[in-house]
This record gives C-alpha cells, structure tokens and sequence, in this order.
C-alpha cells in the first residue's frame, strides 16, 4: 500500500521552510521601510542570511521530491489536482528564484553576501547600478507572484481541511493520524 | 583664505618646490567591515603637495587634504550617512588634512613618515609606513596600509558605535604619485 504521507524528513522541511520563508518576508517588508540605520543593515543581513536558507531548504526539498515523490493525490476534480501541480511547481521555482535574485540584487549593488556572518558567497554578477535595479525590481515581482501563489496554496489547503472535509493536510501533517495506525 | 593657502605653498616651494600630487594617478581607499561584510570606498576629491629627497629626508614633506563628502562606497544611503555628524560630519568639518612632521629611512624602500591627521576638529598624531620609489616615467610614487580605528577618530558614534555592527578597524590603502623634482 503506498504510503499515505510525505516523508518525516520531507515534512519536517517543509515547515521549516515554511517558517523561514514567512519570516524572511515579514523581516524583507520592514526592513525596507527603515531608515539607513544600523537596525536596517542588521536585518538586512539576516533576511539575506534567510534567503540563502531558504535557497538551502529548497534545493534539498526538491531532491527529496525527486528521490521519494509524493503521496498519492486524493480523488478531486481534474482542474483542481492540475491546479495543485501548478501551483507546487511554481513555488519550487520560486523558492530558488527569490533567493537567487536576491543574492544577485546584492551582488550588483557591491555587497557581497556572508552567510551566517561567516561564509563569504562569491558575487556572481558585475556590481553595476543599473542591473541591481532591474534585479531589485524582479526580486520583488517575483516575491509578489509569491505572496498570490501562497495565498492559493493555503486557501487551498484550508478549503481540504475545513470544507472538504478530506483529510488532504494529513499529507504534510508531522503526527501521524490515528485512522492510519 | 585660499590666497592664504597659496602663499603657505609659495613659501614652502621657495626653498624646496613641492610636487603637486597627479590625483589623476592616486587614490585613497579604504576597506572596513560591517557584520563580517567587507565595505569597500574611496575619497574621490583630494590633492596635495609632496616634497620628497631621499638624501635629505629632513627637507621632505607631505601634505594632503581630502574632501570628506567626497567619501564613495557604492550605495547612495550609505554615502549619506558618513557625512553626517555621526561619521564625518561632513559640513562642519569639509576638510581631512595630513601634515608630515618627519620621514625616516626604514631601508629597501620603506619609510616612515610621522606627521598630524586632523580630522573632525582634533587633531591626532599619526605614523605612516609607506613603500616610496620612483616610476619609470620619473615620478615619486608612495603605497601605504594605514591601520585605523574609527572609534578613535569619532566616526561612527552614537547609534553606530556598536563594534559587532561596523568594526572597529578600517584599513587605508593609498596610493599617492607626486613629480619628482628635477
């Protein structure tokens, strides 16, 4: 019998990823509104610092997708399951797409990247003003794609959980549930 | 006050005629860091007068000022904040002038040259190693490290004086090229 959930390691990802990625754009929305400051380099650092753990995360999720696959789509309406994949493949490329963006943004604007404060990142565009704007404008576009595809890809599993009723969140859910035992 | 500046050199080349410093071949950089990212900028506008003679290093001078809101670090906002008063403050204090006192021979090249850094109205004594020799094209070039702590110089005061944000060590690195008198 397949089995019914993701992988432990595959959830456990996931809302890691989760957490991290909604702290990343909550620290990415306030840090721009500051002043130069202190603060706003500090935050500044740790949203990037986010960013390259989130491109980390997602590089890993994407191999364990690759390695385990996925459980078996419960039964819903073609559209909708189209739709599922849709929206899942668009957030892999996201979520490898912002960080890199982002990471490029930086690099344009002449400061490289140290993770964690630590490990220097190599610049790997030219620092050049007028890229690191065309960079900051598509690490936004594509961060606002990502707020629309979030806001579908919780909906919908909220509408599984509290309208359909079907036990589709079970998937990604870290305890196991009785019925399954 | 500029007729001033240029009488104090007319005096100066009258027994020894100090070199204008070719800018166009000089710079003045600097490296610090913030939060283990290294910051890299320059002055952009600056000038000077070098008098150097090997043989009579008594008789050998330096003098360079640069424009403090002249600082570049690639970002706008950046370049903004260290001409306020926290950093340079630029607009009170516009100038941030060298004066040599002495030059001594270190060998193979090498000299020290002690002298004034006046810079947001103190003036504090500073010790220069710098690698001095002569280009093919028979100009005087002069290459030095200078290790600083901004936090003695006052730049980054206040809500920048936190050491775990912008260190405390800032390297200069400059390069100054002068005619060599004939």
């Amino acid at each position: 019998m397949p089995q019914a959930q993701y992988r432990p390691p595959q959830i456990a990802l996931h809302w890691l990823s989760a957490l991290l990625i909604l702290s990343s754009i909550a620290l990415g929305l306030s840090m721009v509104e500051l002043d130069f400051s202190p603060q706003k380099l500090r935050w500044y650092s740790w949203h990037k610092w986010l960013g390259i753990t989130i491109l980390l995360l997602s590089t890993l999720r994407l191999g364990a997708r690759w390695a385990w696959g996925a459980p078996p789509a419960l039964p819903m309406p073609r559209w909708q399951a189209r739709a599922a994949t849709g929206v899942h493949l668009a957030l892999y490329v996201l979520l490898l797409a912002i960080p890199l963006s982002g990471w490029a943004y930086s690099s344009a604007s002449g400061v490289p990247v140290v993770y964690l404060g630590l490990l220097p990142l190599p610049n790997w565009v030219p620092t050049d003003k007028a890229l690191a704007e065309v960079l900051k404008l598509v690490h936004k576009s594509l961060n606002y794609t990502l707020f629309v595809l979030l806001a579908a890809h919780i909906g919908a599993a909220l509408k599984h959980q509290f309208i359909d009723r079907d036990g589709l969140l079970r998937r990604m859910w870290p305890a196991r549930s009785a019925k399954e035992s | 006050m500029r007729s001033l500046c240029f009488c104090a050199l007319l005096l100066t080349a009258s027994n020894a005629p100090a070199a204008p410093l070719v800018v166009e071949q000089s710079r003045i950089a600097f490296t610090g860091s913030q939060m283990n990212v290294p910051v890299e900028g320059r002055f952009t506008a600056f000038s000077g007068e070098i008098v150097f003679k090997p043989e009579q290093l008594a008789a050998s001078s330096a003098r360079l000022k640069v424009e403090a809101a002249s600082i570049d670090i690639g970002l706008d906002d950046g370049n903004a904040t260290l001409k306020q008063p926290d950093w340079f403050d630029a607009e009170a204090f516009p100038a941030i002038e060298f004066a040599s006192r002495s030059f001594k021979d270190l060998g193979g090249g090498r000299y020290a040259i002690e002298g004034e850094l006046r810079l947001k109205g103190a003036s504090l004594p500073l010790r220069v190693e710098a690698a001095i020799a002569k280009t093919p094209q028979g100009l005087w070039r002069a290459e030095a490290t200078i290790p600083l702590k901004r936090l003695a110089l006052k730049l980054g005061v206040g809500e920048w004086a936190d050491t775990s944000m912008v260190a405390d060590e800032v390297v200069v690195n400059a390069l100054l090229v002068a005619k060599a008198e004939s």
